[in-house]
């Protein structure tokens, strides 16, 4: 049985239906189209490719944010009227986690950030551990240039994935010496990823509801903002280190 | 900055036509002016010249259309927000934050806080006077290194043509 997995959490387009152990098909692209036009045909051509129907799938997975607003809401109003029309469950797959899929290697800090506008970024921590994926803290936004800053204080080394990594990080900003930037071709979220995590989520009953499910849209508070505006010389940068650089390494 | 006036929608149109032929992609163009005032004429004479064949209308309840051209043209109208928490929700700043075309914001001045570091912004104005109703002054202003330049280079272009 297979399921079919969405990501349009960034400009990049993919979409894959995959098996436990199997990706049949994927297509994915990081071209100047609008979502809202490519992704259904996409979708038929994937379930083509990889001879499937749509009435034979197991579920659906969602690539569920954060990211960009357009785009999640293409991809989740996309997977719950497929869900709802075809009386299929619905998965949702964390944007951040499905990344930090692309390079599954112990001892190694996966810092996937996602565009959040103004200079910041969505991110989280994740490593690998005896064959699984960690997520190390929750979800946050902070200003890009103080989160890779505080991969300084990180005793291992730390890959950078996501948009903002490809468009704003690679070649534009100094690097502490622990800090890589993931390569190319897997900088960016892939279906093939959000597949083989939803189809671990399915296997454990982790299904979202398809009337209420929601994107993950992580906003700084009212306060934060006003804040911000009343000192605009200190950009949010406290929020940033406190979740990335441990307060003994502060100083 | 500098002010020009238009005398008809006809040179209004013309004028859209000249910062069209001139404007760089990746430009957040901010349209200020009461109802009325012009805006939406200005967009339709700039999106024509940039290539735009469809119909080109105020996107008051879409809050945005997006048009091809020779380049995209990402045409907002903010009238209907209230609030500027609204605009994270319609990803507004995904558009002006380093935009890939060039994006038309009418009703800007509801949220200064809102635009990006570096626009173009032009203020349309009536004249005041009935006897010149069709009449409008426009106030071009630049906000950024690039944009005071193209300003500028407006300035020459608009007074070498009229």
């Amino acid at each position: 049985m297979s399921i079919l997995a969405i990501d349009t959490a960034t400009q990049v387009s993919s979409v894959a239906i995959a098996q436990a152990g199997r990706l049949q098909a994927e297509i994915t692209l990081q071209a100047r189209l609008t979502h809202s036009e490519t992704l259904m045909p996409h979708i038929q051509q994937v379930l083509d490719m990889a001879d499937t129907k749509a009435a034979d799938l197991e579920g659906i997975a969602i690539s569920i944010g954060p990211g960009s607003f357009t785009g999640l809401r293409i991809g989740l109003a996309t997977a719950k009227a497929m869900c709802y029309a075809l009386d299929k469950p619905l998965v949702t797959v964390s944007t951040l986690a499905a990344l930090a899929c692309h390079l599954p290697l112990p001892g190694i800090c996966l810092l996937p950030l996602i565009d959040a506008q103004k200079g910041n970024a969505y991110y989280a921590r994740y490593h690998w551990e005896n064959g699984g994926l960690v997520a190390e803290d929750e979800v946050s936004v902070g200003a890009m240039a103080d989160i890779v800053a505080g991969c300084a204080a990180e005793k291992r080394p730390v890959i950078l994935l996501g948009d903002v990594t490809q468009r704003r990080i690679a070649g534009c900003m100094e690097l502490p010496d622990n800090v890589t930037i993931a390569p190319a071709h897997e900088l960016m979220p892939r279906a093939a990823c959000v597949a083989m995590l939803g189809l671990r989520e399915l296997a454990q009953g982790h299904t979202a509801n398809v009337m209420d499910a929601a994107p993950i849209y992580i906003r700084r508070s009212e306060a934060e903002v006003l804040w911000e505006k009343r000192h605009p010389e200190s950009v949010s940068t406290q929020e940033a280190h406190a979740v990335l650089v441990p307060t003994e390494g502060k100083s | 900055m500098f002010t020009c006036k238009t005398k008809s929608p006809a040179e209004t149109l013309q004028l859209a036509q000249l910062v069209g032929k001139h404007i760089h992609e990746g430009t957040v163009l901010a349209l200020v002016g009461d109802l009325g005032a012009g805006k939406t004429l200005f967009v339709q004479g700039l999106a024509r010249t940039l290539g735009v064949e469809g119909e080109v209308t105020s996107p008051t309840f879409s809050l945005m259309n997006i048009y091809d051209g020779i380049c995209r043209l990402y045409h907002f109208d903010l009238y209907r927000l209230e609030t500027e928490a609204e605009l994270e929700n319609i990803g507004f700043y995904e558009y002006t934050d380093e935009p890939d075309g060039i994006v038309l914001i009418e009703w800007a001045d509801k949220f200064p806080e809102a635009l990006p570091e570096e626009y173009l912004r032009i203020d349309i104005e009536r004249n005041g006077d009935e006897a010149d109703a069709d009449e409008r002054v426009f106030t071009f202003s630049g906000v950024g290194e690039d944009n005071e330049e193209f300003v500028k280079e407006l300035e020459k272009l608009v007074y070498l043509g009229h």
